[in-house]
């Protein structure tokens, strides 16, 4: 099931470029680029899973849409270049999920989409990959029905790839997500436990190699 | 050191040493006095005494043919006469003596030296003189009278030991006095002082307070002295200093402002530009968001360069106080405006028509050129496409007039503040930054006049520069709208 996502986001280049994110991790993106649509938008009947919402906007402003979108239970993260203290603190204060800052990076504005809605709806039970078929809980990979052991770290790292499929993650990224902020490792370890998972499931041509950057599963939709 | 306590101990121990001093003379003086009384009080005793026994032991001396009773009469007399404080002397023997002393004092010089001549008158003749001797703890005053007419001299003692105690005590509660004396002048020279000094602490708890951030405080003084002058000196400097730190920290204020601002305006295409590259850099992009997403880079980089450029010509201008003002003939002047925005005008099928009432203005040409570009600039985003934007100079200033949207009654005051835009997502659209004003506002405070504007939402808008210190209704402004 896609996770259906408001983009209320002035900037049009803005607004296109979360949406065209939002879409390559496989949700759906709504963009609104006034608080006025935004809030005649949410008197019909309508249903959202999360809100990326813009604190300076035309017409009604970022904090004055706030209650109307907790009022649909919809969850909110603000996206703002307002990155002083006091903002952050009434955002957050009045019910915001999250605070974004920008710029931002792509992966930081999905890793944080994602915590959210993860808090408002049960984890998937599995992630499903061409013939592969991921159940995070059990920590158990099966490839065409057959299970194929995983050794935890080679496990995450597939996870992360599944999980922001069609974006590039860097080696760094991978590094950090997997061993921590401070791990000075060889980006190399993750050359090879990509081989690994590539081998494993026959992936060679899923997890393309993204020269400069790292790796991408790529999954048409 | 307080000033106070300075200036009373030196004066203090002045007055000390300048009283003690003359005290210690004048006890001095008294106490030769009260000596010198006594001596001349006993050598007259003395010499009356020695002639009063020489006239009778002259009288008897007939009488007596033996020298042995001349000599007892002579102590009988002697006796008689001086009591027990004397000493008789017969031919430098000595005869008789009835005090408790041994004196030898012959061929001894007077210890008072010439001092007491007047007092035993030519006393050389006699050979009398008078001595001062120290006796263990006693002073003996000492008078040696030697008779002319006979062969007797009579030596005779007085103990003035109480008369130098009386002096030395005397000179001690002189001392005492002077001492005494000294500290009440220390302790009322030191409250006086205190007094006078008071308005000074009043400026340094000023001074303090105004130190500590509080640049209202001012002293309260009012004598005419030159504490009081220093006072409206320290009220003067205070009110400079007030002026400068208002000024200072209102100039901050603005800088501070238009720093957030700025770096607010940078985050928008800085967000573009960052998420763009990164999107293309990751994802698998069709070829038609790819080309979309690189004409979106170049896009945003653009106007942040455009915003570089306009930024650095305000801040340049705001430093500027004063400029080099030449007559500039307004034909080639608009000439060379209309070609720079011809670009514009033709791509909003705008016309744009100029209008001369003065031939030449005084000014910069370059900042004129860009005052009148960004206007124009301003009016072809405001306008309909197909209408006709007006170029005025008259006598008043120079003018643009478009019949665009115009601007809200409101915003009219806040449209020259730096990155106000009064439609946010329009401007971006049409590329603006939101410092076209701005930059008019310098230049046309840089020429000695004003921005003004003048707008009816719906109808249009005139924005230009008056030079002189006419008002709008002045400019005829509503006739020419």
């Amino acid at each position: 099931m896609k996770a259906n996502i408001l983009v209320i986001e002035d900037a049009e280049h803005i607004n296109e470029l979360v949406c065209i994110n939002l879409e390559t991790a496989g949700y759906t993106a709504v963009p609104f680029y006034d608080g006025d649509a935004v809030s005649t938008h949410l008197k019909e009947e309508v249903h959202y899973d999360l809100a990326l919402l813009d604190v300076m906007l035309p017409g009604k402003d970022g904090f004055a849409l706030l209650p109307e979108l907790q009022a649909k239970k919809i969850p909110v993260i603000f996206l703002t270049a307002r990155g002083d203290l006091p903002s952050k603190v009434r955002g957050l204060k009045d019910g915001a999920e999250d605070y974004l800052v920008k710029p931002f990076e792509m992966l930081e504005l999905l890793v944080r989409v994602e915590k959210v809605l993860s808090r408002y709806h049960k984890e998937e039970e599995s992630l499903r990959v061409l013939d592969v078929e991921i159940f995070p809980k059990e920590r158990i990979v099966k490839k065409a029905g057959v299970e194929i052991p995983f050794k935890p770290m080679e496990f995450d790292c597939l996870m992360l790839l599944v999980k922001y499929k069609n974006i590039a993650i860097s080696r760094e990224e991978l590094l950090r997500s997997l061993w921590g902020v401070e791990f000075e490792g060889e980006t190399r370890t993750i050359d090879v436990h990509i081989a690994r998972i590539r081998k494993k499931l026959d992936f060679q041509e899923v997890i393309k190699t993204v020269p400069r950057i790292g790796y991408r599963l790529e999954d048409k939709l | 050191m307080k000033l106070s306590v300075k200036i009373s101990a030196a004066a203090a121990g002045l007055l000390l040493l300048l009283s003690q001093l003359f005290s210690a003379w004048n006890l001095w003086e008294t106490g030769g006095q009260i000596i010198e009384n006594t001596v001349s009080l006993e050598w007259e005793k003395l010499v009356q005494d020695g002639k009063e026994f020489e006239k009778e032991w002259t009288e008897k001396r007939a009488y007596l043919k033996n020298e042995n009773l001349r000599k007892l009469w002579a102590v009988e007399v002697f006796r008689s006469i001086c009591k027990e404080r004397g000493v008789l002397y017969y031919q430098g023997e000595e005869l008789f003596n009835a005090t408790p002393y041994e004196f030898d004092v012959k061929g001894r010089v007077s210890s008072f030296g010439k001092r007491f001549d007047s007092v035993t008158g030519n006393s050389s003749s006699t050979q009398s003189s008078l001595f001062l001797e120290r006796m263990g703890e006693k002073y003996l005053l000492i008078g040696y009278w030697k008779s002319s007419n006979t062969d007797f001299c009579i030596l005779r003692y007085r103990d003035v030991s109480d008369i130098y105690a009386d002096s030395r005590a005397l000179f001690l509660h002189g001392m005492w006095a002077a001492l005494a004396l000294v500290l009440v002048l220390t302790g009322s020279i030191m409250l006086i002082l205190q007094k006078i000094l008071k308005p000074f602490y009043r400026l340094r708890d000023a001074a303090n307070v105004i130190a500590d951030g509080n640049y209202e405080e001012r002293v309260v003084c009012m004598s005419k002295d030159e504490v009081g002058e220093v006072a409206e000196s320290f009220n003067r400097m205070a009110d400079r200093v007030q002026e400068h730190v208002y000024a200072l920290s209102e100039a901050n204020e603005k800088q501070r402002q238009l720093l957030g601002a700025l770096s607010h305006e940078l985050k928008t295409p800085m967000t573009a530009i960052q998420g763009y590259a990164e999107l293309l850099q990751k994802v698998e992009l069709l070829p038609a968001r790819r080309v979309n997403a690189l004409a979106y880079i170049e896009e945003e980089c653009k106007r942040l360069s455009r915003l570089s450029v306009k930024m650095l010509q305000i801040v340049e201008l705001s430093d500027e106080e004063q400029i080099e003002k030449r007559t500039i003939l307004l034909a080639e002047l608009f000439e060379k405006a209309e070609k720079m925005t011809r670009y514009r005008l033709q791509a909003k099928h705008l016309s744009l028509k100029t209008e001369m009432k003065v031939s030449e203005i005084e000014g910069d040409e370059d900042l004129l050129l860009s005052f009148i570009t960004n206007l124009i600039d301003n009016a072809v985003k405001a306008s309909r496409e197909g209408s006709v934007i007006w170029l005025t100079a008259a006598q008043e200033g120079i003018f643009v007039r478009d019949e665009g949207c115009g601007i809200p009654g409101e915003e009219i005051r806040r449209v020259a503040e730096p990155f106000y835009m009064v439609d946010k997502s329009r401007s971006r659209k049409e590329g603006g930054a939101g410092l076209g004003l701005t930059l008019c506002s310098q230049i046309a405070r840089l020429h000695g006049g004003t921005l003004t504007i003048k707008s009816t939402p719906g109808k249009g808008s005139i924005i230009g520069f008056t030079v002189c210190l006419h008002s709008g209704e002045d400019m005829e402004m509503a006739g020419l709208l």
